[in-house]
This record gives structure tokens, sequence and C-alpha cells, in this order.
């Protein structure tokens, strides 16, 4: 019984920051149009910025994740003008080779550097017991975490005048622009918004599993799922799509192997895919 | 200042290798209406999306208010008041009509007097009123247009550029649209107005020019052009 109450909890806390990564690259392909296959490998530099400062700087990646969000998203507004800005106008096959190459890049660089070495942070914060089952705290803060920055999304683009702006450019780029909207600007800063929220999902995902350079991958596949559960461009149906992954993944693995976790999602993918091809939340 | 508020000089432009405008001059006066009209295809379209910035110029000039904003971005063209009601309206389709309503107020300028402006349309179209809530994709066709005109007012405009504001509509409310075109004339609103219905158009414009093929091959006041055997026979069909 503590099994299925410890696999349900994980689930959903987990399940929160899977939805986060996948708003990542919800908001960006809703804005831009963009496929952004550059999701997993920013994910996996999310993880290594948390280690790194944790290591070196002793600093909990519960507070360094804030740093790591604002990094994000300048790193982010680089990567745009370095690799889409030029091709935003070209058909979808350019964007997604440009998100391609970013890729390759940063996992090749990454390989170099920091080896494909397991790592992990342990925080050590110890655990809570909930219904008789022992839940790490590390879980419940990335769940928790995992829900105030969707939350401070969902403000940002509902009652902000840039939020608003974003979400203007996403429904007509051309009108945007006769209300005065830098479209540029605009389309910069959500692709740095994606990346930002694709790294801080990677930074709280790094305290509770270990990791390596492409491990990445791995959630770009989950985020990739999600999207297509929840109907790609509803950030909600992220949200949703999210726990529905979290929680079939910790209580699929109660009764088959880790192993084959992957296979399921991706057979989910595909199901969905065939038989609701918007998303459960998605509009037809 | 003179009251030349937009000035487009020998104005060319295109899409990728085909030339649309070739050499197209026009005059916006100060607190007046002007009308272009031409057929389907004439280019009356490139020329505002050259003039409001969306489509590069080739060749020639465009000035606003004196400053030559020709190669100036789009936004900036907005920021200074150069405000656009699109053909097809090209509302926010998933935001409310208040939030289309406030798009329109989006720059510095326009953002400062956002309550008035509000209640400067609201008072134009009450209808918009009990609707502020309502999806802007989920209206009528004229509920839409009124949504777009109000988002252009929004931005309090130093020229108000109308690109077919009563396509696809009944022609009652292709009326109403233009009573309204009629108000705003009244509160001294300078217009650029796009028309396929000549007759009307013509009959409340200060000044008309008439395209084809890319060029302005005539121009004069509403009631000259009304009068041209050419204007009769191409576009009112007598
Ligand atoms: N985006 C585009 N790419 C290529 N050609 C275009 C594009 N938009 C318009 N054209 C062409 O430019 C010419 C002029 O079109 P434009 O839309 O300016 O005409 P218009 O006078 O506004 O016509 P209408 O009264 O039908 O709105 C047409 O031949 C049209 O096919
Ligand atoms: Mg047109």
């Amino acid at each position: 019984m503590e099994a299925w109450i410890s696999a349900v909890l994980s689930g959903i806390l987990l399940g929160l920051a899977y939805g986060l990564a996948a708003i990542g690259l919800n908001l960006i392909w809703g804005v831009m149009n963009v496929i952004n296959l550059s999701h997993g490998a920013f994910i996996a530099l999310g993880m290594f910025a948390s280690y790194f400062i944790f290591k070196f700087a002793g600093i909990s990646p519960f507070i360094s994740v804030f740093l790591v969000l604002a990094v994000g998203v300048v790193l982010g507004m680089i990567a745009y003008f370095l690799a889409l800005h030029r091709v935003i106008l070209a058909p979808e096959l350019s964007t997604l080779l440009a998100t391609y190459s970013l890729s390759l890049i940063i996992i090749g660089l990454g390989t170099f550097f920091f080896t494909t070495n397991p790592r992990a942070i342990d925080v050590g914060l110890g655990s809570v017991k909930v219904f008789g089952a022992y839940i790490p705290k590390e879980k419940i803060l990335v769940g928790i975490y995992s829900l105030i920055f969707t939350l401070l999304l969902y403000l940002f683009l509902y009652k902000t005048w840039t939020g608003k702006a974003i979400r203007a450019v996403s429904m007509n780029i051309t009108a945007a622009k006769f209300m005065g909207v830098n479209t540029t600007f605009i389309l910069s800063l959500a692709f740095g918004i994606g990346i930002a929220l694709a790294m801080v999902a990677g930074a709280l995902i790094a305290s509770v599993f270990p990791f390596t350079i492409l491990t990445g991958g791995v959630y770009e596949l989950k985020s990739f799922v999600i999207c297509v559960l929840g109907g790609l461009g509803s950030p909600l149906g992220a949200l949703v799509g999210g726990l529905i992954m979290g929680l079939l993944e910790n209580v699929l693995t109660l009764k088959i192997q880790v192993g084959y976790v992957p296979f399921l999602e991706f057979l989910i993918l595909v199901i969905i895919l065939l038989v609701k091809p918007t998303g459960i939340m998605g509009k037809e | 200042m003179s009251d030349v508020v937009l000035k487009v000089e020998d104005l060319e432009t295109g899409y990728g290798e085909v030339q649309i405008l070739w050499g197209v001059s026009l005059e916006a006066k100060k607190g007046k209406l002007t009308t272009i009209i031409g057929s389907n295809g004439s280019g009356k379209t490139t020329l505002l999306r050259a003039i409001t910035g969306v489509v590069p110029v080739w060749k020639g000039r465009v000035l606003f208010k004196g400053e030559d904003i020709t190669h100036l971005p789009a936004h900036r063209r907005a920021d200074m008041g150069l405000v656009m009601v699109p053909e097809g309206r090209m509302l926010f389709p998933e935001m409310t009509v208040y939030e289309n309503l406030e798009m329109g107020a989006y720059t510095k300028r326009a953002r400062a007097k956002l309550k008035e402006s509000l209640d400067f349309v609201l008072n134009l179209f009450p209808r918009l009123k009990e609707r502020l809530n309502q999806k802007a994709g989920t209206m009528s066709g004229g509920e839409q247009q009124m949504v777009a005109l109000g988002r252009g007012l929004m931005a309090c405009p130093e020229l108000l550029i109308l690109d077919e504001p009563s396509l696809g509509l009944a022609p009652k409310l292709v009326l109403d649209v233009f009573s309204v075109i009629k108000k705003l004339k009244d509160e001294g609103i300078t217009m650029l107005l796009v028309e396929q219905n000549v007759h009307i158009s013509l009959m409340i414009t200060d000044w008309a020019y008439v395209m084809a093929e890319g060029r302005i091959v005539m121009e004069g006041s509403g009631e000259e052009l009304e009068k041209s055997e050419e204007v009769k026979k191409a576009y009112l069909g007598v």
C-alpha cells in the first residue's frame, strides 16, 4: 500500500516538473511555430548548472534555480539570434534543423567538457511521512516549485503588457506589429522563456535523479508526449499531460521494469496521434 | 508644420520578384478623409502594407508627419501614431474583446490614455460593453469589425488607415461602418480609407485616388470623381 501511495505522490510531484518542461516546448511552438529540438539539451544544461553551483558554491538547487531561470532567458535569447532569427520565416524544416544543430553543439561540447559520467546532486533534506509513505523532501519541493513557476508564467502571460504581446504574436504576428509590438524582441523573448523553463525543469529534476549530458533526450521525449497528450499550444493541457505522464511512469514501474518506460511513452504518443491528434485538451 | 500627415512619393514595391506598385504618390491631409478606390488586385493593400512597414519599399519614400519613415520597422511607425485596421480584421481570436482593445493601446503614448480611449470606443460601440469578456474569435463578422475599429482607435491614431472595413458585411452593417467613419471624420481624425463601396465612399470623402494595376490613375474630390465617366463605368456600374 505504501508503495502505491509513494508512487502516486511521486508521480504527481514529478509530473508537475515534466509539465513545466513541456510548457517551455509548448510556448516556443505556440508563439514561433518552431519545434525546438534543442529542448533536451537545454534541460541537461539546467541540470549541470544546478550541479556545478551546488558543488562549487554549496548553494541549494532550490535557491540557484532562480539564477538558472534568469541565465536561461538570456541564453535562450542569444541562441535565438544566433540560430533562429535568420530562418524564422523560412519553412519549418529550416527551423527544425537550426534547433537540431543547436542541440548537437550543446551535447557535443557537454560531452567533451563534462564527459558522460553520471552525476547526482545530494541535497540531503531527508524525507517526510505522508499517509505512511516516505517521500524525499526534494521531490515535494520540485512539485511545489514547478507549480509556482507555472503560475508565474501564467500571470506573466495574462497580466503584463509584455506577456500579452507574446500571446498576441502567437495569434497574429502581423497584427501585433500594427499594435506597435517589437516582434523580433518578442520572438527572442519567447524562445528565451521556453529555454529557461526547460533549464529550470532540468535543474529541479536534477535534485531528485542522477543525470548525464545525454539525459535531456529522455525528458525531451517526455515533453513531446506531454504536448501531444495535452494538445500543442495549450499550456494548461501541458500541465495535465505532465501529471498523467508522471503518474503513469511512477505507477507502471511498480509492475514493470524501468527500461520499458520510454517504449510505453512512445506507444502512448503513437496511440494519441492515431486516436485524437489534437490532444486531450486540444481544440479540434 | 504643414497639414500633410502622410506623403507617399513614387513608391515601388512587390513580393519576391513580382513588382506590384509602379510609382505611387499620394497625400493624406490632417483632419481629412482620404480614400483609395480600385478594383481587386490593383495593389491597394500592398500600398498600405508598404506604408505601415510590413512589406519593404523598393523605391520611393514614405513621409509621416514630415519624417522619412521609409525604412523604419513597423512597430516604430505604430509608436508614431500610424495605425492600421487591416483587411480581414486580424483580431487576436483567443483574446477577449477587452484584451484586444487593450492591445490597441500597446504603445507608450496610447497606454497613457487607455481609460479615455476606452470610454470613447465604448461610447462609439455601446454593444461592445456587454461583450468585453467574450473571446474575439467567437463574435460575428459585424461585431469583429467593431472590435477592429475600436482597437485601432485605442491607439490614439494620428493617421487611421482602414483597409476595406465593410468587406463581407451585410448591407445594413456596411451603412453602420460608414456612419462610424463619418462620425470619426467629424471628430477630426485623419483617415486613409481603402474601399470597394465606391458610391458611399465618394459621398463622404474629402479627396480620393483611383488605383489600377499598381498605379494611381486619377485623383480628385469625391464629387469630381463621382461625376467622372471613367469612374462611373469602371466602378459604379452605370
Ligand atoms: N503576400 C503576397 N505574395 C505574393 N503576391 C501577393 C501577396 N499579396 C498580394 N499579392 C498580389 O499582389 C497584387 C495586389 O494585391 P493587393 O492585395 O495589394 O490588392 P488589393 O487592391 O488590396 O485587392 P483587394 O481589393 O482584393 O483587397 C495581387 O495580384 C496579389 O495577387
Ligand atoms: Mg486589399
